[in-house]
Parts: C-alpha cells; structure tokens; sequence
C-alpha cells in the first residue's frame, strides 16, 4: 500500500500562505457557514479570532439544496468547494488506465466500508487503507459500486456484521434487500467523501465526530497530518437520539444510522490526536466511549461580553432562544408556560429562533400544539434575532427545555446578561448552570414552571442568581480563553507536524 | 432538582423508562444510555453503566406492539389533464398544418418541423431531468428564468437567421411546444391546449401564419413565466448537467426519428401525419401511466425479502408485470385507436390515413418507451446506444432506396430501439435489489 501511495497523489487544491503561518482545515458538516446554531457561531468566532492562522474551511452538506452562505469569511479564511452527500454530481476526472488496459478496481471497498464502519469491532487501519484508495482512485470509486461484484461483496460483509455477537449489543436485525440498498448507497458516500481531495494543511481541525472527520482520516495516512476534534455534542450520542425520537424508523435503518455514527466516532476518538469537547459533560461521553482520558482537553466555549448587564425589566417575561427542533422540546416549552400562568398569570413569553431548516414538519407541530393549548399572545414566536443578547435583555427569566445540549450559547448569553436561567439538566448545562438558576429534569414540566415561577415571583432571587451567573462567566466561559486555547493547541499540533 | 445517580435508579425503573421511550428493548448499551440521559436526566456516566446492564438483561430487538403504520399510496394528480393537453396538442398541430402549409408552402413547413420536433423533444428531456421531472421542478426551473427565457430569445433570433421563414417558424414551434410542457407541468395544460386551437381557427380563417404562432409563442412563453414559483421560494437545486445533456441527447435523437422517415410526409400531407400521431401518443402515455407504478412495485417486491437472497433472480415478478401491462397497454391502445382512426378519417371525408405510418408511429413509441425506462434505470449509455440503433434502423430503410411501405423507417427504427432497450430492462427488473443498489442509488 505504501508503495502505491508514493507514485499516485490526488490532485491538490492550492492553499496560498506566508511561509511561517499556520495553516488549518476546518471541516464541518451540516453548519458553519451554511447553518445557523450554536456550532456555526463557534467556528465563526474562531475563524475571525484567530487571524493568525490560514483557515480553509470545508463544509460536507446535504447535495441538492440550494446553500446560501449565512457567515461572510475573513480575508484569511477560504472557504473550499463543499463536499455534496448524496447528490446526483459524477465524479469529474476519468479513471486511470492501467497497462493492461483496465482500471485498476478494487470490489471489495463496499464490504471492508461495511465490516469496518458498521461492524461492532471495525479496525482504523483497514478503513483508512480503504478511505486512502478512495482518495487516490477517485473516479473508480462509482465503477465499484455499480458493479455487481462490489454489491456482493458488500453483501458478504453485511451478512458478517449481521452475524455478530457482541457484548453490549443485542442481535442485530434482519435486513431485507431494500434495507441493505440504502445502506449501500450511504457508504458509496462515505467513499465519495474520503475521495475529495484536500489541500496540504499543518492541522485538520474536525468540527464532529462523524462524516467531518473523514477526509482527516485519509490526511493523516497520507501526509501525516495531526487532527484535531471538538465536539460541541457528542455526535454519536445525537444520533442515538434522533432515532430514539423516530418510532416510525425501521429496525435496520435505525441500526445502520446508529452504528454508522457509532463507526464514525469510534474512528475519530482513535485518530485524533486531542480532543477538545466544548465542556466536562461531552468529556465524560467519550471518556465512557473507550477515549484515552489524555487525549482530551477541555476548552470551554465562551462569549464576549463588552458591557455591564442591564437591569432585568421586571415586566414578568420569560425568554428562550434557540431553534424550533425536536432537540429543544418546544412543546414542553409551551407546557409549562400553560403551568406558569396559572400561578402568574401576567407573565408572558418570548421564543426567539427559526425553525431548523428540513423540520418544517416539526415546526408546524409546535404552532398546532400552541394553537391547542390556547396561548395567543402570551406566548410569542418572534423568529430568528441577529441580536440575541438584545433579546436575553428583555427577560426576566431565561427558559431551556432541551433533551440535548452540549454547552448552549443561549445560556452563556443569558449569563452574560446576568439573567437567571431555568433550565432542563441535558448535556454540560449542569456544570455551566452552577448556582445561578434552577435545573430540571428533561421534560419535567411541573419542576421547570416551578423555577420560573419562583423567580418570577421573587425579583430580588432572580437578580442574585442573575448576577452569580454573570460573574461565573466572566471568570470560566470567556471568549478570550476560549480563543486562547485554541491557538496554542493548533500551535502546537502545528509545530508537532512541521518538526516531523 | 438534581439529576439520580445510577444508584439511585433501580434497573427495573430504568428498564421500563427504556421500553416506554422506545416501545422496544434497546439495540445497544449507547441507545439505553442515551435514553436514561436523555429522558431519565441520568449523568452520562451513570447511564452508560446502566445501558450495559439493562442490554445484558434484553433478549432481543423485539418491537412492542404499536399502532400499524399506514401505508400511503402516492395519488396520481393531474392525469386526465395531462392526457387532454397531449391530445390537443397534437390535434392543434394537425390542425395548423393545412394553413401553414397553404401560407408559406409545404417545402418549409416540412424543413420547419425537419428542425422543431428533435429540438423541441432534446430540449423537454433535458429540462425533465433537470427540472420538471424532479420534486420541485418549478422551483428548480425557477432559479434559471431569466437564461431559460434569453435561451429562448437567442433561439428566435438565431434561426431566422440561419435558415429564413422555416427558421423562424420552426423556432417559434419550439418555444411554443417548450413553454408549453412546463404549462402542463404546472396543471394548465387545458388552457395551452385551448390557446393551440385558437390559433388553428384563427389560422383557417386567413389571419398570417406566422404572426400568429408568433403570438402563441409569445403567449405560451408569458404564461411559463408566470407559472414558475417566485425564485426565491426554490429550495432545491436542479439536477446535474451531464445526466441531462445525455437526455436531451436522447430527445433530440428519437426527435429525428419521427421526422427521419421520408415517407411520412410533414409538408403536403402534415395534417394526417400530426393525425397518425394520435393513437401512439395517447397509447404511449396510457402505458407510461402504468408503468409509474414501478416506484411502489420494486420496493415492495423488495420489502421483507432477506438480505441474503439480494443477489438471486427475483420470484417476485410484479416490477416484470408492470412493463409487460405497460407494454401491452401500448400495443393494445395503438391498434384500437388506429383502427379507430382507419375508420373515422374517410368516414369524415379525408384522404385515408396510411396505415403503415400507423404501424411507424406505435413502433417509435414503444421505443421511446423502453428506451426513457431504460434511462431512468440509470443506464443512460445504453439508453443511448438504443436510440442510435433506432435511427440506424430507420437511415438503413432511408438509404436502401425505397420503403416498402410508408412508415417502414419508422418501424424498424422504432423496433430495432426497442430491442436494445428491451433484454437490459428485463434483466434489471429481472434482480430489482442489485438494480436498485447498482443503478439506481448509485448515480
């Protein structure tokens, strides 16, 4: 394999720089700078803080949707061509012909991806083997799987991860051939993705534990790249969750979707060389998803604060930020003000945020919910806010409902705000919400409206929660450190890859 | 409010808050771990420990018994509307023949429809796979008004130019019969058909021929303008350039194959040539309509089929039923409607219609049929290599001096396209899984 690596490279997309600079890849998927969120705002504060440093941004999004960029890029970021999943695009360059005349295929690469990724026990050694000749072989890649000998092959390795036995895992289920079709197609795209060339870079920093991580996984075999991830969720926990949220979802596609992202995770915490998880709670995850605990270093997401915070209005508002999706349980959002104005019935609420682009569905759900339980005008939709701390400083109370989080920024926000939070215990929100509001269990409406209530009715509790909360920011979730942290870990990982 | 410990939950607790949230035991210690968080308002590390246990315990991925999901049949909307602006198409161009022909003289008519009809039919394949064949389509198409519409200015500027009054009228046919597909598109294909009519009176009563296919142009091209979405409702992107660049290559190809036969004659005759067209269209798209049913059928021939028998010839041979249904359809209502047209034409007067050219016409659309099948199967070279043969079949007639009777072009091309195409389509719904796989998802 080495052999053949050092005759055939891709071709290279060139990255221009100043010879002593430090040149990163941020690959995303699904955010940053297409998206709105918690994510996207993060990889937007680090590309246009950290000036020192050549970013190529690499977004991996859903093919056929029209993109329109939400973030505009610094001078020194360049934002790469996107790589499309599952869009209808063939691969530009021709495949190359051998001596003998025939392409050099390999048919095997649907049932090493299927063993490797989706297998209880996949190797990193075999799958970047297979990912490496996607890359170098990039127009072969269709050839395989539209031949019938890349399908069988595929098969075979089904039927072996189907057979498994494991420890921790019940029977796998049984698949019927459409099943195992879609399957197939994914991990075509998985092979589409590792064959996208990248340009030569001193860090991979990957935004995910998941498709974000594969064109690393190839720069690390072939240039010896250092990679560099943060998960701001745990992604192979999220994915656990939506299928535990879509009862409707099939045995089979829900194994696929749950042991893909389990495969992909498995892959990056092994090739990583730090993880940098946004807060202790996502530490835990992969420390409890087999991560060297040396691996990993902390690096707490945080907000700038430039003024002072304001007064709380007193006018018995409550405020939440965040998109209208399934993660954010909007409906008990709306429970619990029915609970709170029962006891206040002054109050009023204010939810600001878009509906998270493909849940219309979702977001259609919630005004019928809302329309059910009679709120009108005491529960307001206000839509997405470019000024969210504009938005925190009209609150009294600050309301999070969510069954995930990692370390919501819209929490941060209200800190920053000195704003008292009641908030649902999900995630890092314990180890940020310590001591300045009250924290509940995921969808425990009564306990939810009891904090908001109690804060509503007591202003002078509210204002010391909200001001304990200002000062643990200034001191633990600031920007600065935030930025900090991470240009002496790019630094270093750079240096380690340049003394190489 | 604080969160339990793992010490705290007891396994029987955590094992029935898993079930509920599922309705199932959990496939793996992560999926009970992520519950108990989740719902259960566990520490990762305690539901993690707690996920390990409570999969020891499970004995299977068993479904708990839950309502049945309903099985939703996709509604076929819009279906008689389609087949009536099919039907006045071609009875308008029938229609327009004998005055056009009167006007500016058969030779151009002729040569004018020589360049209209395989223009006009590249160019609705290619928008079909780029657009108005995909979810969306208007949408899609939306997002490229403005150079679909200087596209088409450029066209009505350029063939006058190139080839004088024929270019101009074929131009003006084909931004009329362009416009009007994405008319049908848009469910006003009536109203399109009625305006083709309107012309057709309008051009027997002796008002300028070209003047007024300009004005249906300019009409047709107004209403396609206003039956796109505003361009900015559009979410999705149109599909890829070289997939429909092979279409249009298709549609123009099988374009040249209605028009290659010189037998059938588009100049003197053009109006009983537009009339022969009737019976295969209106059959062609009957057969069409059944063969949609594939995108129910392949995946529930597929469904509950193990993974293991993936690889082997299907028992299951409903996705074959459904093309020989459609094929039969097509052939069925060819011959009886042409039948019916045998006896209708003189009966009313006309010069009887050449039957041969009947035959030409039913044997193209199986072609057509078979061959866009094969397409969108995701075998485009092949589909491609169906129509060359077909118009192969079709040069070969021309060349040997003389067809043995009118129409005979037609139907050897349209025969030999439909046997190229027709052995591969078999053999892929023949193993629906590995096509599906193979062909299909993998674009």
């Amino acid at each position: 394999m080495t052999g053949r690596l050092s005759v055939v490279r891709p071709r290279e997309p060139r990255l221009h720089s100043r010879p002593q600079e430090l040149r990163v890849l941020l690959t995303t998927e699904g955010t940053y700078p297409y998206a709105i969120g918690g994510v996207s705002s993060w990889c937007d504060m680090l590309v246009k803080c950290l000036t020192d440093v050549r970013w190529e941004v690499l977004p991996i999004v859903a093919g056929g949707q029209r993109r329109v960029a939400r973030f505009d890029l610094p001078a020194h970021a360049v934002l790469a061509e996107p790589i499309e999943l599952w869009s209808e695009q063939i691969p530009r360059s021709r495949v190359k012909r051998r001596a003998g005349g025939h392409a050099e295929v390999r048919t095997e690469l649907p049932g090493v991806l299927v063993r490797e990724l989706i297998g209880w026990n996949g190797r990193l050694d075999s799958l970047q083997e297979a990912l490496v000749w996607c890359r170098l072989r990039p127009a072969a890649i269709r050839g395989v799987f539209r031949s019938r000998a890349g399908w069988e092959a595929f098969l075979r390795g089904l039927g072996e991860v189907l057979a498994e036995r494991a420890d921790g895992a019940a029977a796998p289920p049984d698949f019927d051939v459409r099943e195992a079709a879609r399957l197939y197609q994914v991990l075509y795209w998985v092979a589409r993705t590792a064959a996208v060339p990248t340009p030569p870079v001193d860090v991979v920093h990957a935004t995910a534990a998941g498709w974000a991580v594969l064109p690393a996984l190839v720069d690390k075999v072939l240039r010896g790249t250092p990679l560099l991830l943060t998960e701001h969720g745990v992604y192979v926990r999220e994915a656990y969750l939506a299928s535990a949220r879509a009862p409707q979802v099939s045995a089979p596609a829900r194994f696929a979707a749950t042991r893909l992202a389990r495969g992909l995770a498995r892959m990056a915490y092994e090739a990583a060389d730090v993880i940098s998880p946004v807060i202790d709670a996502n530490a835990r995850w992969e420390e409890g998803l087999g991560v060297d605990p040396a691996k990993i270093q902390v690096i707490y997401n945080g907000v700038e604060v430039r003024n002072p915070p304001t007064s709380p209005p007193r006018t018995k508002t409550i405020v939440s930020v965040g998109r209208i999706d399934p993660l954010k349980d909007v409906h008990t959002m709306m429970r619990v003000m029915v609970e709170v104005l029962r006891r206040v019935p002054d109050a009023r609420f204010l939810h600001y945020g878009p509906v998270t682009e493909g849940q219309e569905i979702y977001g259609r759900a919630v005004l019928a919910h809302h329309q059910r339980l009679g709120l009108g005008d005491r529960f307001r939709f206000m839509g997405h806010t470019p000024d969210p701390n504009g938005a925190v400083q009209a609150a009294d109370v600050v309301l999070m409902t969510s069954i995930s989080e990692a370390l919501p920024m819209s929490i941060l926000e209200a800190m920053g705000q000195a704003r008292p939070v009641v908030t649902t215990g999900v995630g890092g929100v314990r180890d940020v919400v310590r001591g300045c509001g009250f924290v509940a269990r995921p969808g425990d409406v009564n306990e939810l409206a009891l904090g908001v209530t109690t804060l509503l009715r007591s202003p002078a509790l509210a204002q010391t929660l909200g001001l304990r909360g200002y000062a643990r920011l200034r001191s633990k979730f600031d920007q600065g450190a935030c930025v900090h942290g991470y240009r002496d870990l790019l630094a270093r990982l750079g240096s380690r890859r340049k003394a190489a | 409010m604080s969160s339990p410990e793992a010490s705290e939950v007891s396994i029987t607790y955590a094992r029935a808050l898993v079930q509920a949230r599922l309705g199932r035991e959990p496939q793996d210690a992560l999926e009970a771990a992520v519950v108990l968080e989740a719902w259960g308002g566990l520490r990762a590390t305690s539901a993690l420990a707690l996920g390990h246990q409570l999969v020891a315990l499970a004995d299977g991925t068993e479904e708990l018994p839950r309502s049945k999901e309903r099985e939703e049949r996709p509604r076929e909307t819009g279906v008689v509307g389609e087949a009536l602006t099919l039907v006045l198409t071609v009875v308008a161009v029938a229609a327009w023949a004998p005055a056009l022909v009167r006007q500016l003289g058969a030779q151009s008519v002729a040569s004018a429809l020589w360049f209209a009809l395989p223009l006009t039919l590249s160019l609705q394949w290619t928008l079909r796979s780029r657009y108005l064949g995909r979810t969306d389509g208007l949408g899609r198409l939306a997002q490229q008004r403005g150079s679909l519409v200087a596209g088409g200015l450029t066209l009505a500027g350029v063939l006058p130019l190139v080839l004088g009054v024929r270019g101009a009228l074929a131009s003006l046919l084909v931004i009329t019969w362009v416009a009007g597909s994405v008319l049908a598109r848009r469910g006003w294909g009536v109203g399109y058909g009625l305006v083709l009519l309107l012309v057709a009176v309008c051009l027997e009563a002796g008002f300028p021929a070209l003047a007024l296919v300009a004005l249906a142009a300019a009409l047709t091209l107004l209403a396609a303008w206003k039956a796109l979405p505003p361009k900015a409702s559009a979410l999705r992107s149109p599909g890829p350039w070289a997939p429909a660049a092979a279409a249009g290559a298709m549609g123009a190809g099988l374009g040249v194959l209605f028009v290659g036969d010189s037998s059938a004659d588009w100049g003197t005759n053009g109006a009983l040539t537009a009339l022969s067209l009737i019976p295969s269209t209106l059959a062609s798209f009957w057969g069409g309509l059944y063969l949609r049913r594939l995108r129910e059928v392949v995946p529930r021939a597929l469904a509950n089929v193990s993974v293991l028998h993936a690889g082997r010839i299907s028992f299951d041979h409903s996705p074959l039923q459904v093309l020989t249904g459609a094929l039969l359809r097509l052939a069925g209502a060819s011959v009886a409607l042409s039948a019916a047209l045998l006896l209708f034409i003189p009966a009313a007067g006309f010069a009887t219609v050449s039957p041969g050219l009947l035959v030409g016409f039913a044997s193209v659309s199986l072609a057509v049929l078979t061959i866009s099948l094969l397409e969108s199967l995701g075998h485009t070279r092949l589909a491609v290599l169906a129509v060359v043969a077909a118009l192969g079949g079709e040069f070969a007639v021309e060349l040997s001096g003389g067809a043995a009777f009118s129409g005979a072009g037609l139907a050897l091309g349209g025969a030999l396209g439909a046997l190229v195409a027709l052995p591969l389509t078999v053999r892929l719904l023949l193993c629906p899984g590995r096509a599906l796989a193979t062909s299909l998802w993998i674009p």
